[in-house]
């Protein structure tokens, strides 16, 4: 089944691994906070003691499987350059493939907000006329972004077919 | 012939006054409808007091906002300051101007103001001016549009080119540009009359609408409610009634007397019963096609037939929705006018049906859900309560999706959409076979392309069925 997501044939470029270690710290804050709220919770209310454990249980079992979507939602991006489009691939719940044609592009936008910055991660954006084209790749190394820019950039003037 | 000049330089300039009662106007009244019951007593409670309160509150906000709103309009530039805590100051070169709309919400017809609104490239949001009066409006963009043709087509000089607003007498057809709103309500006499919808019919449609079926059970409603120990009830269906009513006269008053006509520029829409309004739909920008078809319409044999064509949407503005060609007409008719469009038989396209157990995960909608790909066009149909009918050809076709969620995996299905410009038109091959909708994104990515380069290389897209632009093989549904 899984291969029905990818196109036929294609090597498909997994993003940077840094995505997954910036998803997981975040699912290790999120934890923390439910951790430290739920013991002021017990302290501020000795009645709750008989539900210490199951709860406290429950919240790392939550993140556990937390840990673990945010890794397998991390590896589905990926995205494949083919001779006239680009393919992105995403999502492990709601999974996604978008094939956006190098001649519809109108402009290629790289951003990277403080967070993604800190983890030196970049997002790049294909507009193209049709404002639910999603094309998006999420989590790439700056460097990697700024090639795609260029050479999508390129393909897109070289192949401009606009409306 | 009237000579009005806005001088280059001038002091700022404020909205009109009614401004902030135009805002409110609707509020306004919700509130007293609220406190109708209080206030015609003659003693104010808790519910008048604090709607009372709420009303002097917005209106003084609105008057302070008002104040601090001020516009200047020079040779290159549009500026408007506005914000009361934040102020911000907004400057709009004439010469990036896309579009200029004159409109009229209902608070402000009823003042007898206009908004002017504007489209500037390269900005997301619209900017504009609400409100002014009707006259200052209408000069306000005659200034505009004279002025940005100056900026495009030379440079005007600086020590004051008046500008001249010619009002036209008599002959319409006088005037050269088909676009200027002043001319809108005859059409000149190279165009074609293609459709007009009879007065009756349109008020048959109004009478059909969901506010009219809304209004036939809350009005009994209400009644009952007034009537007996409910008087909160109606104290709220009063205000919601109201509004019902407000949509179905103010649709029926927008599509007064609609008459599609067509000349070497495209299709001309006119309608309008108090404001005459006039849209230009260039055919050869068209993007996609909608039919619409709601249950009630399928009984009396009637259908609706929009288009999208590329970047001539004022997105969520208000007035007559823009994209609508024919707003309503016999089925025959309709399907014939978006076959003459599309260059391709609507009504022939063999639509596939999805499979028995996509009716698992929506019952209804599944049963009429259908999906064509044929050599030139892509088309979808959907809908039991309100069925519609969008095709879009495949040189217009952007990209390409297909999303499966969990339900649909477990079921082995899958859905496709093919993304076109910003309009109505959204086509959908909703839960079908994961294979198949694999292999009808393949299919179309790949037609899309050898029609967008046969297209690009200005050869009819609509070259023939099984020329260099399709696939061979049909894809079977």
């Amino acid at each position: 089944m899984r291969d029905v997501f990818g196109a036929p044939g294609v090597h498909w470029t997994p993003v940077s691994w840094q995505l997954r270690v910036m998803r997981r710290l975040g699912v290790i804050l999120l934890l923390d906070l439910a951790l430290l709220g739920w013991a002021a919770a017990l302290t501020l209310r000795p009645s709750l003691e008989p539900w210490r454990t199951p709860v406290t249980v429950l919240l790392l079992v939550l993140g556990a499987l937390a840990w673990w979507a945010a890794g397998r939602g991390a590896r589905a991006w990926a995205y494949a350059e083919q001779e006239e489009d680009l393919y992105i691939r995403r999502g492990t719940l709601v999974r996604q493939v978008v094939a956006v044609p190098y001649g519809r592009m109108q402009f290629v936008e790289v951003t990277a907000g403080p967070l993604q910055q800190a983890f030196r991660l970049s997002t790049v954006r294909l507009n193209t006329a049709s404002p639910r084209s999603r094309g998006r790749i999420v989590g790439v190394t700056p460097r990697e972004a700024a090639r795609l820019r260029d050479r999508l950039t390129e393909l897109g003037q070289t192949r401009s077919s606009g409306l | 012939m009237r000579s009005d000049r806005i001088p280059w330089e001038t002091p700022h300039r404020r909205l009109s006054p009614g401004t902030p009662l135009a805002r409110g106007l609707i509020f306004v009244l919700f509130g007293l409808g609220l406190a109708q019951d209080e206030l015609l007593s003659g003693e104010i409670g808790l519910v008048a007091g604090l709607v009372l309160g709420l009303i002097v509150l917005g209106m003084a906000y609105g008057t302070v906002s008002w104040w601090l709103t001020k516009w200047w309009l020079t040779p290159y530039e549009l500026r408007i300051d506005t914000g009361v805590l934040r102020r911000v100051s907004r400057r709009i070169r004439i010469d990036r101007i896309q579009e200029i709309d004159l409109v009229k919400p209902f608070g402000a017809r009823v003042l007898g103001l206009a908004e002017v609104r504007l489209d500037v490239a390269g900005s997301q949001d619209s900017d504009s001016l609400a409100f002014l009066g009707r006259a200052e409006a209408a000069e306000l963009e005659q200034a505009l549009m004279a002025r940005r043709r100056l900026a495009q087509t030379g440079t005007p000089t600086y020590d004051g080119i008046e500008v001249v607003v010619e009002e036209p007498e008599g002959s319409f057809a006088a005037h050269a540009d088909a676009l200027e709103p002043s001319e809108a309500s005859e059409p000149a006499a190279s165009e074609v009359e293609l459709a007009r919808v009879p007065v009756s019919r349109q008020i048959a449609v109004q009478a059909a609408s969901h506010a009219a079926l809304a209004l036939l059970v809350l009005t009994p409603a209400w009644m009952w409610a007034s009537a007996g120990q409910h008087r909160w009830a109606a104290l709220v269906l009063l205000p919601t009634i109201g509004s019902l009513a407000l949509v179905i006269t103010r649709d029926l008053a927008e599509n007064w007397g609609f008459r599609l006509t067509e000349d070497h520029l495209g299709l001309h829409v006119r309608r309008g019963l108090f404001n005459v309004s006039h849209q230009t739909i260039a055919t050869h920008r068209l993007q996609g096609l909608k039919i619409t078809e709601p249950l009630l319409w399928r009984a009396a044999g009637w259908a609706r037939l929009d288009v999208a064509t590329a970047g001539a949407l004022g997105v969520g503005a208000a007035g007559p929705d823009a994209s609508t060609v024919l707003s309503v007409g016999d089925r025959a008719e309709v399907y014939a006018l978006a076959s003459r469009l599309l260059g391709q038989d609507v009504d022939a396209l063999e639509m596939s049906p999805a499979p028995r157990r996509a009716r698992l995960i929506s019952p209804v909608l599944a049963r009429t859900l259908g999906f064509c790909l044929d050599g030139t066009v892509v088309g979808c149909r959907s809908g039991w309560w309100v069925r519609r009918t969008q095709v879009v050809p495949h040189a217009r076709v952007q990209s390409v999706r297909m999303s499966q969620g969990p339900a649909q995996r477990w079921l082995g299905l899958a859905t496709v959409r093919v993304d076109s410009p910003e309009g109505p038109v959204r086509v959908t091959a909703r839960h079908r076979e994961v294979v198949e909708a694999r292999a009808l994104l393949d299919h179309e990515v790949a037609v899309s392309r050898a029609a967008r380069f046969s297209a690009a290389a200005s050869i009819p897209v609509q070259a023939g069925p099984d020329g260099d632009v399709t696939h061979p093989e049909p894809l079977a549904g």
